[in-house]
Order: structure tokens, then sequence, then C-alpha cells
């Protein structure tokens, strides 16, 4: 079975999971512990979580690129990254040991598909994270919020619609997806009849999420149960909450 | 035999719990009741106070729909909602430019049904 292969910790990942749920038991945390998977899927929790620092001390902080660190050197760090967008690569500042520095650059695919392939591969990842009964819970709680045929869509699909009374707005749900907000408001929209356009994609996990992947700390149905009550109790504050991402980036997963 | 004057009369005392249910990492939905003893509601209000205190997201289910959580009351065990405008007056605009400050309004936790969610680390 693929859930006894062992962590790093020697621990088979259900292991690992009753765990953590324990530890959470035992600390009165509620909301759980999220369950650490390794330098490979870093997790990222918010800024005020007791575990932020501990598990941030543990992220890679150097990048294995063709031609680039030398691993043998422990004081070799990377200083910093940006995305050239002019010639679609990623550029990155090393400083060695030495102090002497150098830049690599990383080509992307030109449609940035092989990211969206790092992201999908993440996320199967992360999955060892989850517990299927938790989804299970999750899944009946998110069913008691929906109409029959927004269940249906998310049970068939893993998406459904939900159009906001206050805003007009139109929420495209997603498991394992940021959420699309699509506006009827556009300069062609009477010329063209009922189409709409993408006005923003967001993306907001509960206490935190894997790297590069878009798995959350929480089984799935638990992070679109979060997306679906804040907009539905406060849109303003879904809006503050989430983070933005343009829908042509791979972190929007459109 | 029960006469309709009877029936008039009658009190009927029915106790609701309020119901917590908390998003949780392990356990998918965690589901805490809150009980009308002494000792069940002074555990509920160290519970809430603390989960509010840490950055939770409380959405407490109303007539008009959930609604956040913005405060909690712990003497009289309710929690404060913000009280918007109705969406169909809210899309009216206003003949003046002065702003209307929004009021709170009270739910009791007794009797409620709740959601907690964590604090959120965007994504």
């Amino acid at each position: 079975m693929a859930d006894d292969v062992e962590t790093v910790e020697g621990w088979s990942h259900e292991e690992a999971r009753y765990f953590y749920d324990k530890l959470s038991d035992r600390l009165s945390d509620w909301q759980g512990v999220p369950v650490p998977l390794g330098e490979e899927l870093p997790l990222r929790l918010h800024d005020r979580h007791p575990l932020a620092r501990l598990l941030r001390a543990n992220d890679v902080e150097m990048r294995v690129v063709v031609g680039g660190p030398d691993v043998d050197d422990p004081d070799e760090r990377l200083l910093n990254e940006w995305y050239d967008g002019a010639r679609n690569r990623d550029v990155l500042i090393f400083r060695r040991g030495n102090g002497r520095a150098f830049a690599l650059t990383h080509p992307r695919a030109p449609d940035r598909s092989m990211e969206r392939l790092t992201m999908w591969l993440n996320t199967l990842g992360a999955s060892d994270a989850w517990d299927l009964d938790a989804e299970y819970r999750a899944r009946e709680k998110l069913r008691g919020l929906l109409s029959d045929r927004q269940w249906r869509h998310y049970d068939l699909t893993g998406s459904f619609l939900e159009t906001s009374p206050r805003s007009q707005l139109t929420y495209l749900f997603r498991r394992l997806r940021p959420t699309v907000v699509l506006t009827p408001r556009w300069k062609w929209w009477r010329r063209h009849g009922e189409t709409m356009r993408v006005l923003a994609v967001l993306c907001l996990h509960p206490i935190g999420y894997y790297d590069r992947s878009w798995g959350g700390c929480m089984v799935p149905s638990d992070d679109v149960i979060a997306h679906l009550l804040s907009m539905r109790a406060d849109e303003a504050y879904f809006w503050r909450k989430a983070n933005q991402h343009e829908p042509w980036r791979p972190e929007a997963g459109l | 035999m029960m006469t309709v004057n009877d029936v008039s009369d009658a009190e009927f005392s029915v106790f609701c719990p309020g119901v917590l249910e908390v998003l949780s990492i392990g356990k998918g939905d965690l589901r805490l009741s809150v009980g009308d003893s002494d000792e069940d509601r002074e555990r509920a209000r160290a519970l809430i106070e603390e989960m509010l205190r840490k950055g939770y997201s409380i959405f407490v289910e109303t007539d008009d729909g959930p609604e956040r959580v913005v405060a909690f009351n712990p003497r009289r065990m309710t929690y404060l909602i913000v009280d918007a405008p109705a969406a169909a007056a809210s899309r009216v605009r206003p003949r003046k430019a002065t702003r209307k400050k929004s009021g709170r309004r009270s739910v009791p936790v007794s009797g409620s049904r709740a959601t907690a969610v964590g604090r959120t680390a965007g994504g």
C-alpha cells in the first residue's frame, strides 16, 4: 500500500498523521497540528503559528540548478530570486561561503506547463498529509451547505458555482485549486450575450499550505468550506485575506 | 381533558445547545456542543475567547445566512456580528456622501450553529 511508505523519520504516513492528531489533542489545539512532509514539500504556515519558525528553519535555502550551487559549501546561500518576464526565465543570485556572489538563470517553458505539472505532482505528494476519514467528514459538512445542484457539481467535477447577492460576482469554488471570481460586467457584455470574464483568482488556506502545490494543511474539502463561508459571511474579508494570483500564473490553476 | 385555553396557558421549555464546529486537520470537522450547565458555559466561554485571540474566524448561522463573528461578549455569552445593510439596500446609491457607521448585532451562543476556521496563511 502506498500509505505504508516510510517517511524520513521512519514512520509511515499513517503513523505520522496519527501522531500529529494526538499531539493536537494533547495541546488542545482544535485546528490541529500540521503534518510536515520533509524538505521536498516545505510547509508555509501563517506568521503567528507557534510552529512557523521551527518549520521554516527546515526549509531548503539552496536550489539544485545545473551548473549551480556547490553542495559541498555549507555556507552557500540563495540571496534573491526573481522572474525575468522579458526572457521568460528565473534569475537566482547565490553567495558562496567566501563572500563572492554569482547569478544563475533557469529558463521556463513558454506556456509554463512544466510549473503546472510540478504543482500537480507536489499536490499529489501533499495528499500524504490528509486523512481520508477527515475528508469524508468535511464533504458531509460541505454537502449541508450546498444546494443539490451545487453538490452534484462538486461531487462529480470538484467545483461548483455561486453568485453573491451582495456584489453579483460569481465564484467558481474548486477543490485543490484557488477560487475563480467571474464578473458579467465588461464592455462587450451586451454585444456578446451572457459571457463572463475572470476578475480575480483568490487563494486562501487556513493554517498553512505546502509550498509549490495547491494543497493546504487541511483536507481539500475543508479548504473549500473555508472559502465558501468566508465569501458568504463577509465578502470583503474573503478578498482581504486571500492572495490574488494572475489567471495566467501556474498558481492560479487555470 | 385539555381545552384550548389550557393549551395557550401551557409553557414549554426546550433547550437547544449551541454547536461550534471547528475545521480540523486530523479530524476534518470537530463538533463541540455548548451545554446549559455552568461548567459547560464556562468551558465554552474560555474556548471562544481563546479562539478569537488566536485569530480563528468564526462564522455563525443567522436568518440572513452565515455572518462573521467580530467579537464575543463573555458575560452575556453572545457572538457579536456586524449588522450589515441588506443586499438590495447596499446597491442603492446614497443621496449624501456621508458613510453610515454600521452597528453590531448579538447572536446568543446557546442555540446557535457556528463554524470556526483557523487563521489563514494566504496561498
